[in-house]
């Protein structure tokens, strides 16, 4: 049997097949992490404003996602911290905002610290200025900040029947003609 | 975020491949992980050997540093952009 060598079209076909970077030494690993380091630092600083908000956008846009798929059991406000979120990586002052979609400083501040829940035509406005920020940015389902809000919703609700349950469970029944039937 | 492993089955291998750009869609993966978790600080590294390292330079858009090659902002968010289109 004999044993051609590889050619470079190999290699390349290889690297669609795997590759394997685990590092010989921990000595290896050390100098390559610390090359790395400083490259990448002198590349982070010639990194404009532009592409840094679009990286933290990208953020709360998976973020946002990875909230969404799956049930989360906490005491966070994660609609209200995703919006702070939003709102100051884009603007400056939370008011410009508040302008922008016609509403109230006030108002922003109340669903922003929790104070109030957002109304639907607070939601539809952000929907529209989330489609707009994110057109040329990423792929950003405009149903994401109802999904929150709603995620949100359910889980709390959940997480929190031995509060509500026991008081309302007394005032559901079923009618003894809808009994018999079952 | 550093891959250290990546592999893809005989059967997406090669011209007869099954399926395409299953390495671009577990590097592309790994950059959203690394992207949700630091944002503007988000870095895939990986180490090829030399003779494919300019594959993934052209391929990936990647960045070589030493023997280590990195895809970054703004790169990462374009790489990211580029497979969730080709979903």
């Amino acid at each position: 049997m004999t044993m051609r060598s590889k050619t470079n079209k190999d290699f390349i076909e290889d690297a669609e097949y795997g590759l394997d970077s685990r590092y010989n030494s921990k000595k290896d690993r050390e100098s390559e992490a610390a090359s790395l380091m400083e490259a990448r630092l002198m590349r982070m600083k010639n990194l404009s404003k532009d592409q840094i908000i679009r990286a933290k956008l990208m953020q709360l846009k998976l973020k946002m996602e990875a909230y969404i798929e799956q049930p989360m059991y906490d005491d966070q406000n994660h609609f209200a911290d995703f919006l702070k979120e939003y709102v100051d990586t884009i603007y400056s002052t939370r008011n410009k905002f508040a302008h922008d979609i016609n509403i109230t400083p006030i108002r922003l501040s109340q669903v922003i610290n929790n104070h109030r829940d957002p109304k639907d035509e607070f939601i539809m406005k952000l929907m529209i200025h989330s489609e707009k920020v994110y057109e040329n940015i990423c792929d950003f389902q405009k149903e994401t900040w109802y999904q929150v809000y709603f995620h949100e919703k359910i889980c709390d609700t959940m997480s929190s029947q031995e509060k509500w349950r026991p008081k309302l469970e007394k005032d559901v029944k079923l009618s003894e003609a809808i009994e018999q039937k079952l | 975020m550093h891959i250290r492993l990546l592999t893809v089955s005989k059967d997406n291998k090669g011209k007869e491949k099954q399926y395409d750009g299953i390495a671009g869609n577990l590097i592309t993966y790994a950059a959203k992980i690394a992207v949700k978790e630091y944002a503007e600080y988000a870095c895939v590294s990986l180490r090829p050997k030399s003779k494919i390292a300019q594959h993934y330079i052209d391929k990936y858009n990647m960045k070589l540093t030493g023997m280590t090659l990195s895809i970054e902002v703004p790169e990462i968010l374009d790489l990211i952009n580029h497979y969730d289109h080709e979903k």
